[in-house]
């Protein structure tokens, strides 16, 4: 900026330049990241948008090869795979945002409270209890609950927010140890806050942040029990399009058309390795391993 | 008592006999998800007064919950884990005839997962800074970020179905024989595990290389294998065999994924079946006894580890 | 000599330019300066393992022997190391692999040397084990790093080190980690064994105390650069550089109470921000507008010893 400019820019420049600054302080793998994530997004509102096909109905003759009318061919219903595949999109990424914003918060309050008591015994059996709750591998831990609840969308939602918050209570508990301690902490209490107060106010904030990073790669592990769950009838079920369900239709024509499970498959693959590089670039900007 | 807890290996031990026990009040609680009367969701609104009193008692689901808990529990110990509401046959006879399945699996896995990760591992640390090193940190994001439904149905294109080297599904009992069914399954879990940990044993070494220790065995004049052994891979195993057994409940959470995509009759399709069919006490006991592998199998990467790197033991 | 670090995209950036050592046979020559005045990079580039580190020679020369060895491929170092030079890490708490035992280390020591069956190589290791001072031998040879205190460590590192009977010992600060007294006997174990075993010695350290004791000659270095060398007792009754006097007032044995036992002011010169000019004028008293001028003087004769300070005259004149 030159030494003329106002200090005070307009909003929407401002806001810009915000983003200018954020982008530039990204790494190779980080930009990456957001680059197909992006790409997606865009995707996923357009394609359905701008298609006059409709993700439910038959459109023409089944189990068509890609062509320049149907970019991804058709299903073996006569579909459209290619509004399918980024109306599974939008629903796929709805339903893991859904999935991960959940526990983030529930964890990290449970988290932060068994990080601030002090006591032996709380602690002993606090230990013992997230490590069983994670001991029970994930996605049969996920079966177990759906099966109680329901196999469909509602129980899926429900199997992985009880599933999935102890991880995030444990990384809570971790770092609030760390920072019961911290001077801003005690300031805030010699002022004479509420216990809750401080709790919520000044530790949970840096909590959040910590667990925010693993969200990402939770973001990933989620949006493939979604599509896992799916793909064995579970979760989400035809008509409806998701990813999973997709592949778990297509598997049946490998042999012949197998574009019914490359175009859903790589793009749950493509949204999965977006977030991973976002994650990872992050994580190393956040080392210090990056200029 | 208490001074035998300050054992390491004792008091992993009664760790992990704490957690088994938290794995059952969880698997207890699990029937109590269900939104509504059990009983009445299985057999709908014309059932009897009579049938429900029994599918309760089936359930373990009669009388107070405490009760229900003491019964719940003295029946585990006993070794009856109910039920199946389905074949009314006892949970342990079906788990113990379909475990085998997924317990080769499991191993072949393992195995392969150690095969391939450390030669990769070692390799992506010794060539990090040529194109080997910098096109193993590419595949490796893109496996890892890769669902196994997917990556199997890949596999299976590949393997299956344009060179013949493997059936597409399906499984024959008995060694050898099993192992022609189990590869693909198996080279599928490790699409993703192979990766994870050869980059885990990768920055290990890394690390481990510019440790004062290997500097010393270098002036001392220490070479070849002897060198690589001893100085680079066995300190930094440690945290790769942590990781292998942190990971045991991820590979036996993609084995019941794996076990549907490819037909192979184990403790997932098992698993998946019960779902579906609402079969309460066989997926509870399912649920508590993968747990209950996890715990064993993560013990024991303890126990390995201890063995290996007695750095780890003294904590 | 210069060493430098290779960098991404070419750049090159040099940790020592101008350090000078050399010693005789059976000497004991001692290198102090504060931390990161490249020490440790010098000790590397004298048994060849800097291209691990990412760093090279520049130009300079590394001679053992007459025979020139910067440059010299890994064949032919290792027919130097542990045989010819043997070496002592820093921080050679770190230096016992922590997986093996002791035993196991000291053999492949001795194994190196020539063919040896494994039982005598096990008396020998016993031999060196009561050589370094080690009671209950058998015990500590089949112990690991973590079940040893740092003073059996550091002796087992040394142990270790003369497995081969090397001309030539390098130890990089032996004592900075362990405490008083036991740093005194590892010096003491240190000299004894020099004299045994007539090998020469180049003994680092960021104590001057420690080196006075131990050597004859010192050569101190700041910032990648030699900047007095001389007779231990000519630099610590007359230095003539404002750094070796300002290391020699932080002395703790000689500090006056209250007053004179404080840290050199100002930061030391970090590597690749080295200022023009000595590298020493931003902290030194004496320093003035010629001082900041071109580069890093040169190591000139005065008094006894070689200054690299353009008023070592001034230094003089002052000390009296
Ligand atoms: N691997 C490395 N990469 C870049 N710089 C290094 C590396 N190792 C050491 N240095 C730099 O080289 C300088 C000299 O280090 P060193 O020889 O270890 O100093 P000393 O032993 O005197 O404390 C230090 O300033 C340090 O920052
Ligand atoms: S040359 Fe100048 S700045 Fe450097 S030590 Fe001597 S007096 Fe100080
Ligand atoms: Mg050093």
């Amino acid at each position: 900026m030159t030494a003329g400019s106002p200090i005070i820019a307009p909003a929407g420049r401002l806001r810009r330049v915000e983003w200018r600054r954020h982008w530039r302080q990204l790494n190779a793998e980080s930009r990456w990241g957001v680059v197909i994530l992006a790409l997606i997004l865009v995707l996923s509102v357009s394609v359905p948008f701008l298609s006059p096909n409709d993700p439910y109905s038959f459109v023409d003759q089944p189990l068509q090869p890609p062509s320049a009318a149907f970019f991804f061919g058709t299903d073996h219903l006569g579909r459209d795979l290619l509004v399918r595949v980024f109306a599974a999109a939008r629903l796929d990424i709805a339903l893991a945002i859904l999935g991960v914003s959940v526990p983030i918060v529930i964890g990290t309050f449970i988290g932060t409270l068994a990080g601030t008591t002090r006591n032996r015994v709380a602690e002993t059996v606090w230990d013992g209890l997230v490590n069983a709750l994670t001991a029970f591998p994930e996605i049969i831990l996920v079966l177990g609950i759906v099966a109680m609840v329901g196999a469909d969308i509602r129980g899926l939602l429900i199997a992985i927010w009880i599933s999935r918050w102890a991880q995030y209570a444990r990384i809570a508990r971790a770092k609030s140890l760390a920072l019961r301690d911290a001077e801003f902490v005690q300031a805030a209490q010699v002022l004479g806050y509420s216990q809750l107060r401080i709790l919520v106010r000044h530790i949970m904030p840096n909590v959040f942040s910590e667990a925010l990073a693993y969200a990402l790669s939770d973001f990933i592990f989620i949006i493939v029990i979604i599509g896992g769950l799916s793909f064995l009838g579970l979760g989400v079920t035809p008509p409806t399009p998701e990813w999973g369900a997709m592949l778990a239709e297509g598997r049946l024509y490998l042999r012949t058309e197998p574009w019914l499970i490359l175009f859903p498959g790589f793009f749950l693959s493509l949204t999965a390795i977006g977030v991973a590089l976002l994650a990872r670039g992050l994580e190393r900007i956040s080392k210090g391993e990056d200029e | 008592m208490l001074r035998l807890l300050r054992h390491p290996v004792l008091r992993r031990l009664a760790q992990a006999f704490f957690v088994a026990f938290l794995l059952m009040v969880f698997a207890f609680l699990l029937i109590r998800l269900i939104p509504g009367d059990p009983a009445m969701i299985l057999l709908g609104d014309e059932a009897t007064e009579e049938d429900v009193l029994a599918y309760r008692k089936l359930l373990g689901i009669d009388g107070s919950i405490p009760s229900q808990f003491g019964r719940y529990v003295a029946n585990l110990v006993r070794g009856d884990f109910g039920v199946s509401i389905r074949s009314r046959e006892p949970v342990l006879s079906i788990v113990g005839k379909r475990l085998p399945v997924s317990l080769w699996l499991t191993v072949t896995t393992i195995v392969m997962t150690v095969g391939l990760a450390l030669p990769l591992g070692v390799a992506a640390a010794l060539y990090r800074r040529t194109w080997f090193g910098h096109a193993f940190q590419i595949g490796a994001s893109v496996m890892v970020a890769t669902p196994v439904f997917f990556s199997g149905l890949l596999l299976i294109l590949l393997f299956a179905v344009q060179v013949n080297l493997a059936p597409i599904a399906g499984y024959h009992a008995g060694f050898p024989a099993n192992l022609y069914y189990l590869w693909l399954p198996a080279l599928t879990i490790n699409f993703v595990l192979v990766p994870v940990l050869a980059r885990i044993l990768q920055s290990s070494i890394v690390e481990t290389s510019s440790e004062e220790f290997v500097e010393a065995a270098i002036i001392r004049g220490t070479q070849g294998w002897r060198f690589y052994w001893r100085y680079l891979l066995r300190p930094s195993l440690a945290p790769t065999i942590a990781a292998l057994g942190y990971f045991a409940a991820t590979v036996v959470s993609y084995a019941v994924i794996i076990e549907i995509i490819f037909n192979l009759p184990g403790l997932g399709m098992t698993l998946v079946d019960a779902v579906r069919n609402r079969d309460y006490p066989l997926v509870q006991g399912i649920v508590f006894l993968s747990g209950l592998l996890v715990v064993g199998l993560t013990f024991m990467a303890d126990l390995v580890n201890g063995w290996l790197d007695p750095r780890a033991k003294i904590r | 000599m210069c060493i430098s670090f290779g960098r991404r995209g070419g750049r090159k950036l040099p940790v020592i330019d101008a350090a000078n050592l050399s010693l005789d046979r059976r000497q004991a020559v001692g290198i102090v300066g504060e931390s990161g005045s490249g020490k440790t990079m010098l000790c590397r580039a004298l048994i060849g393992t800097l291209p691990r580190h990412g760093a090279g020679i520049v130009s300079g020369t590394v001679r053992f022997d007459g025979q020139e060895l910067a440059g010299a491929p890994e064949r032919v170092w290792r027919g130097i190391r542990g045989r010819e030079i043997g070496y002592i890490p820093q921080s050679s708490l770190a230096g016992l692999n922590p997986v093996l035992t002791v035993e196991t280390q000291l053999v492949e020591s001795i194994a190196a040397v020539g063919s040896m069956s494994r039982q005598q190589a096990r008396e020998e290791a016993v031999a060196l084990i009561e050589r370094v001072q080690i009671p209950r031998a058998e015990q500590v040879l089949k112990a690991r790093s973590h079940e040893l205190s740092g003073g059996m460590r550091q002796r087992v590192m040394i142990a270790a080190a003369i497995a081969q009977g090397p001309k030539l010992l390098i130890a990089d600060e032996p004592t900075t980690a362990l405490d008083v007294t036991i740093q005194r006997e590892i010096l003491n174990l240190i000299t004894q064994l020099r004299q045994e075993l007539n090998m020469a010695l180049i003994l680092v350290s960021h104590d001057l105390a420690v080196i006075e004791e131990v050597c004859d000659e010192v050569m101190v270095m700041y910032a990648g650069a030699s900047v007095e060398a001389g007779p231990v007792a000519a630099l610590s009754k007359a230095p003539r550089h404002p750094y070796t006097r300002a290391l020699r007032v932080s002395r703790v044995d000689r500090a006056v109470p209250g007053r004179d036992l404080e840290a050199i002011p100002g930061d030391a010169a970090s590597v690749g921000s080295w200022p023009a000019g000595c590298r020493f004028w931003p902290r030194c008293a004496l320093a003035d507008e010629a001082c900041r001028r071109d580069s890093q003087p040169a190591l000139m004769p005065t008094g006894q010893q070689l200054s690299a300070c353009i008023h070592a005259e001034r230094m003089a004149e002052l000390e009296q």
